[in-house]
């Protein structure tokens, strides 16, 4: 028997997808099939691992394409990374890893500057290099608790829109958004179908999707959508946020305010906040905002070069950094990142390392998520001195948390 | 009826603890020895009381002790603690007057900042304190705990007696001192007070363990726990371990430490509290999703003296700032200042130039330690910046490499 890889066409993708269900432990209703094929997936970046006895299909793959906004505004390529699964009849016989050598050979192909995933598991892609590179929250909330002691301004308007209406706006907002802020992605049209689906069998017991668009000096600047879950026969349901995004902050102060002052809501449940939501520095009892921390994005270079030129930095100045990496041994060297009036010029050095880290080091302080000394009491990031690791920090830090609004 | 408003004299001492004991629902039965620390710890002079008819109906008062600064040197700090009213003068405004009073007290006594652990997070934002240190409790299944990274570690861990604690934690604490901002110093009144605990159990907690972590003749590490059996019929022996007290100074100490409190047998539900925001050790583990990290506001931090404050600290990044600070509370600490950093000193002046940008003094309060960031208090309304960028390049002088850290309860 042999384990060979396959690629995924309109005669294997139905099974493909009954085994990328299957690996998470669900079964796929047959229309929801067919929207993944015609609404999001991209079938030649999907892959399969095949038995070669049998015939079928023992892993799976693939990659939706995006592009990441990254500090400063930039915005690059990103592989991402979904549907890996090895089935449970064929474990450690090295097909995860194959899978993953083959998205990551023809993302670099495609020209990818970055690979990122949402992981089922933390501990299943750093031996890949993957870094935790984006920090997110999930939070609960009793709204009797929410008064705000301080706030930019509540005073947008405020109004519901069905969902037909709301699929026209939605997309416009969030684009604005998603290009001001590190961390975003784009959605394609295909993406937002896929997202604003909403049969019954998707969820997940609660309501229909709400939707309220927030408007200031007659533009739109932010929107909710949500549902509302009611259990039993108590007067008091959950309000569970699904997305908030706002341009700004009167209108980030606005939505709360409204979700807040909610009727009949005795907990609010949001996940995958920012790390930097500065609603708790709003409230006048903030300890009453339960936040749990939860890794969002992971993400892996595909090219180091492209992608450190590619954000802004704090501080100028030259560092060279030093990579070690037994996953993709090809990379090992050092690195002089230049940077002038923000801006980085990397080139490969033969000159000593100022700091060592792996790739995948590298990723988790690349957003400006994290910061080194973190890794450097974890004992994973080494500087020859304080003043190394100091401008490391300075450099690699950013005016604002990176946030992924966008699962997949 | 009127409520009179001053420090309790030495014979008011007892009813001062017994308000306290009300106050917040604890039983205080000290031996002498204990009485007699307690006592020592607050003085007669570091307390604001309310009083009806000779009967205290609230306490405040303030711990004197200094506290780390960032990246070196120290602070006084006035630790606001024993904050209390009687349920039975509610909503006579007894706990503004005790404020105000309170913190003028510390100001003339020289007390450039006052800092706080809250009962409540309600209640402290209006008397101008803002969270400046930022904490997350952490809980994990020592089972799934498995180191994936870890400096190396040179030392070595060892148990030591209480008598051995009182003496070598008190080391470990300079230590760290010198590593993060916000920690407060223990003289050894204080020592000796936290060393009354480690001789008994608490509750259902046994007797409290302490470890010390040694390096070239040099103590760089403590740590104290307690366990608890927890008896699941049935079910494989385990019990729960709780480290309240991990005080680490280096990446070697903090790994030995936290691969210590993971390893010990049968007690496998680790939980902590008071971690620095930026500790390490998620990151050392193989699965950092078995971590569960809840993040809470820790200290609060209240401005006295701003310009004595701002010196106190050192800046990472150069630059000059122009800002006013709104202090309704006590109109006096307000005012307009002008803070510039070369090579990173600060020199901090009153000044009559245009601000850059203007913000109630919770917000200085926040940002004093490197712990919060203008940019973000500004999106939550709390601070105008008037000059384009100007937060940005304070919250670049105020930046911090390691987040600040108070590991005592006050």
């Amino acid at each position: 028997m042999s384990i060979d890889l396959k690629s995924v066409n309109d005669e294997n993708f139905v099974e493909w997808r009954r085994a990328v269900r299957a690996g998470f432990g669900q079964h796929v209703h047959p229309d929801d099939i067919t929207r993944l094929r015609n609404d999001r997936a991209e079938i030649d970046r999907l892959v399969a691992a095949v038995d070669s006895d049998t015939g079928r299909i023992v892993g799976t793959g693939g990659v939706d394409s995006f592009s990441l906004t990254v500090p400063g505004g930039n915005q690059v390529p990103m592989a991402g990374v979904a549907y890996m699964t090895t089935a449970a009849t064929h474990r450690r016989q090295g097909t995860f890893t194959r899978m993953m050598n083959r998205i990551h050979e023809e993302a670099c192909d495609r020209g990818d500057v970055l690979a990122g995933l949402w992981a089922s598991q933390s501990h299943l892609y750093g031996r890949y290099d993957y870094g935790l590179a984006v920090n997110s929250f999930d939070w609960k909330i009793d709204p009797h608790y929410g008064d705000f002691a301080h706030s930019p301004g509540t005073d947008a308007s405020i109004y519901f829109v069905q969902a037909g209406e709301a699929a026209g706006i939605l997309p416009g907002i969030y684009d604005q958004f998603r290009n001001d802020t590190p961390g975003g992605v784009d959605r394609t049209a295909g993406a937002w179908r896929y997202l604003l689906f909403d049969e019954e069998r998707v969820r997940g017991g609660a309501s229909a999707l709400f939707f309220a668009v927030c408007e200031e000096d007659g533009e739109q600047t932010g929107y909710v959508m949500y549902r509302m879950r009611r259990q039993g026969d108590s007067d008091m349901g959950t309000l569970q946020l699904e997305e908030l995004i706002a341009l700004t902050d009167i209108a980030h102060a606005s939505l709360w305010r409204f979700l807040l002052n909610y009727d009949l809501v005795g907990q609010l449940t949001a996940e995958n906040m920012p790390a930097d939501d500065p609603l708790w520095w709003m409230l006048a009892d903030p300890r009453r905002l339960r936040r749990s921390r939860h890794d969002s994005l992971w993400l892996r270079f595909i090219d180091i070069e492209k992608a450190l030129e590619a954000r802004t930095y704090g501080i100028d100045g030259q560092l060279n950094i030093g990579l070690h990496s037994e996953h993709q041994p090809e990379v090992n060297g050092t690195y002089s990142v230049d940077v002038s009036a923000g801006a980085a010029r990397v080139k490969r050095t033969s000159e000593r390392t100022d700091v060592d880290m792996t790739p995948r080091d590298l990723s988790v302080i690349y957003m400006g998520s994290s910061h080194p000394h973190s890794l450097v009491e974890a004992g994973r990031i080494s500087a020859v001195d304080q003043e190394q690791l100091s401008k490391l920090h300075l450099m690699f830090s950013t005016d604002s948390a990176p946030w992924c609004p966008h699962y997949f | 009826m009127t409520i009179e408003y001053r420090q309790i004299q030495p014979a008011e001492h007892r009813q001062f603890w017994t308000a306290i004991e009300r106050g917040f629902g604890f039983q205080y039965s000290p031996n002498s020895e204990q009485y007699r620390l307690d006592k020592e710890i607050l003085p007669v002079e570091t307390s604001m009381c309310a009083f009806e008819n000779g009967d205290i109906v609230g306490t405040t008062a303030a711990i004197p002790f200094d506290s780390a600064s960032v990246q070196g040197g120290t602070i006084r700090n006035a630790g606001v603690t024993a904050v209390g009213v009687s349920t039975t003068h509610r909503r006579q405004g007894v706990l503004t007057n005790m404020m105000q009073r309170l913190l003028r007290q510390e100001r003339e006594k020289g007390y450039p900042v006052a800092s706080l652990w809250a009962s409540e997070s309600s209640i402290y934002g209006r008397f101008g304190y803002g969270i400046a240190i930022q904490h997350e409790n952490f809980r994990i299944d020592t089972r799934r705990a498995n180191f994936k990274f870890a400096p190396e570690i040179p030392g070595r861990i060892r148990f030591v007696d209480a008598d051995e604690a009182r003496k070598l934690f008190p080391k470990a604490w300079e230590a760290a001192q010198e590593v993060r901002a916000g920690i407060p110093s223990r003289d050894g009144v204080h020592w000796d007070r936290w060393a009354m605990d480690l001789n008994g159990g608490s509750g259902e907690w046994g007797k409290p363990w302490t470890i010390v972590y040694e390096e070239g003749g040099k103590v760089l590490g403590s740590a104290k726990y307690q366990l608890k059996e927890l008896h699941v019929f049935g079910e494989q022996t385990h019990g729960a371990i709780n480290a309240d007290d991990v005080v680490t100074s280096s990446p070697a100490s903090h790994a030995a430490l936290w691969t210590h409190l993971l390893n010990v047998d049968l007690y496998d539900t680790l939980t902590t509290w008071r971690s620095p925001i930026d500790d390490g050790l998620p990151w050392m583990l193989e699965d950092q999703r078995q971590l569960e990290r809840m993040p809470y506001d820790a200290n609060w931090y209240r401005m006295l003296d701003i310009k004595t404050a701002l010196e106190s600290r050192t800046y990472l990044g150069d630059g000059s700032v122009v800002f006013e600070v709104i202090d309704d509370f006590l109109p006096e600490c307000g005012g307009r200042f002008k803070l510039e950093v070369q090579t990173g000193r600060g020199s901090c002046s009153e000044t009559t130039e245009e601000p850059d940008f203007t913000l109630p003094t919770a917000s200085l309060g926040a940002i004093f330690l490197g712990g919060s960031r203008l940019t973000d208090l500004e999106r939550a309304g709390r601070v105008d910046e008037h000059t384009d960028g100007s937060l940005a390049t304070a919250d670049r002088m105020f930046a911090s490499i390691r987040a600040p850290w108070c590991p005592m309860m006050f």
